[in-house]
């Protein structure tokens, strides 16, 4: 829970956002790299700078900080996908920390994972690394829970055919 | 929500991939920095005179996915081990016709292949011994230009020998592959509506593939700055609204470096008339639609960007997220570019488009 001290009523508190940044940061981070981000770090810190542009924290601003953390990695997913094609020289080299920290298993589910559409991957890392209800996932992507509801199953089913694919 | 068979599997997956991403210690100093530059932006937006200075422009495209695409290549260590601009790489060349697509004077078309010829140039991309020794990498060849490199800087080349008319212009409508189509129908006059309706894009086709499917025949169809256009970008659909900056406005477009993330982007600087259209267009936008988005209106989302058009083809749609006037114009933090990426972009960019667009007529090794 955040305290409220309203010191400025244009801003929040700078400690408020701290006490935010300490509790949350990791997690937005971890969130954009989930979903394909190709700076984590960077959209992180977009989402928290953001979040003290915008006036008061409300009660919760977390699910705030998810809405901005997926808008700005689909986005930029976008911009990634645009100049991939427009800048010719992609030179593949796997990443070793990539290699080495995700196990082999999981590598194909991740894989898999990265080629669905944005909004499929947000709501497959939305109910199954945050565990949101769909009513929250609906939320913070500003769709309908019918919307979210078929994003996962939709999203499920072709996990599943991408790993039967390699099986 | 039902189980499925793969959940359990899922979840450790994406427990364990988390675990790749950490937190740098200097994030909260970061976030600061962002918060204050934002700041400073917006205050100078009332103290610079619109038509006083040029606007810098920091095109932010972007860099890098996980595990293909430019990985390896991300800012400074690009730059610790360049993978193009090196002169004394050598290869198999290559050799692209590029023929017209309208007649063209003689002094036009030598005039095209001296500006290809600077542009390979001033991408850093390894001039042939044979083709510095006369005009450059580009030169007349009958009723054609050749351009001669090496074989593996093919599609840079032909990237280089494109048009190279810019456009910006108010996204009105987007439609994603996977989803609905978002923004306000109301804004688009009703035919080109009916065009965006009509257009059905699929990532990875050509441009020409999309472009015959809505009659655009010719660089006009899609660079009128007066007309509203649509628009495909990797099986992203767009309509888009008249242009309010062109890229004839562009004064400078050089390849730098972005703080804080170390990777590049494209800077440009437009002149004063210009500088006063955009910061009307972005001050609009961000009046209307900003706070839309961070609620996750996604109509808001949507029309909350410009789009930055090369040759027809959105390059980037990025979120207006302050109000932008007059001094230095940033929209959406730079995620950046390889600085390779930057350097061609930057090229084709400098010196404005070329007097006619050409077609590859062919290619020879």
């Amino acid at each position: 829970m955040i305290s409220q001290q309203a010191n400025s009523p244009l801003r929040p508190d700078d400690d408020d956002v701290a006490v935010l940044f300490r509790a949350r940061y990791l997690e937005m981070v971890r969130l954009a790299g989930l979903l394909g981000a190709d700076d984590p770090e960077d959209i992180a810190q977009e989402a928290f700078a953001r979040l003290m542009r915008k006036g008061p924290l409300g009660d919760d601003p977390v699910p705030y900080l998810r809405t901005i953390v997926c808008n700005l990695t689909r986005n930029r997913h976008r911009h990634l996908r645009v100049v991939r094609e427009k800048t010719p020289r992609t030179v593949s080299e796997p990443s070793p920390e990539h290699a080495a920290i995700v196990r082999e298993d999981h590598a194909e589910l991740v894989a898999a994972l990265a080629a669905l559409p944005a909004r499929r991957r947000e709501a497959i890392v939305l109910r199954f690394w945050l565990d949101l209800s769909e009513r929250e996932i609906a939320t913070t992507m500003g769709v309908s829970p019918g919307t979210v509801k078929s994003q996962v199953s939709r999203g499920l089913a072709a996990l599943a055919r991408a790993l039967e694919a390699k099986a | 929500m039902k189980s499925h068979p793969i959940e359990g599997q899922l979840r450790d997956a994406l427990a364990a991939r988390a675990e790749a991403f950490s937190a740098s210690p200097d994030a909260w100093q970061q976030i600061q920095a962002k918060d204050a530059r934002l700041s400073r932006q917006r205050h100078s937006t009332f103290m610079i005179p619109a038509a006083a200075a040029a606007t810098v422009v920091a095109v932010a495209l972007s860099a890098t996915a996980l595990g293909h695409g430019f990985s390896g290549t991300v800012g400074h260590r690009a730059a610790a081990r360049p993978v193009t601009g090196n002169p004394a790489r050598t290869g198999r060349t290559v050799e692209i016709t590029l023929s017209p697509v309208a007649r063209v004077s003689a002094d036009q078309l030598a005039a095209a292949a001296r500006l290809i010829s600077e542009r390979v140039a001033r991408s850093g991309l390894p001039v042939l011994p044979a083709a510095a020794s006369h005009a450059g990498a580009a030169t007349v060849v009958g009723p054609n230009v050749v351009l001669t490199g090496l074989a593996a800087d093919k599609s840079a080349l032909e990237g280089l020998a494109g048009m190279g008319v810019l456009r910006f212009r108010h996204v009105l409508l987007e439609e994603p592959a996977d989803g609905p189509a978002n923004g306000d129908a109301n804004l688009v006059r009703p035919g080109v509506l009916r065009l965006f309706r009509k257009l059905v894009c699929t990532p990875g086709e050509s441009d020409t593939a999309w472009q015959q499917q809505v009659g655009y025949m010719a660089p006009a169809d899609w660079n009128d700055p007066a007309a509203q256009v649509v628009s495909c970008s990797s099986g992203t659909k767009y309509a888009l609204d008249a242009a309010t900056v062109l890229g004839q406005e562009v004064t400078r477009a050089v390849p730098a470096p972005s703080r804080p993330s170390g990777q590049w982007v494209v800077a440009l600087t437009v002149n004063g008339a210009a500088a006063s259209a955009f910061s009307a267009l972005t001050t609009h936008l961000y009046k209307t639609y900003f706070s839309g988005t961070t609620t996750g209106n996604q109509n808001d989302v949507v029309l909350d960007q410009v789009a930055v058009v090369l040759d027809g083809t959105v390059l980037s749609a990025p979120e207006t997220d302050g109000t932008i006037a007059g001094g230095r114009l940033e929209i959406s933090p730079p995620a950046g570019l390889t600085r390779a990426a930057a350097s061609a972009l930057a090229a084709e960019l400098r010196d404005g488009p070329l007097p006619v667009a050409f077609r590859i007529a062919g290619t020879a090794r």
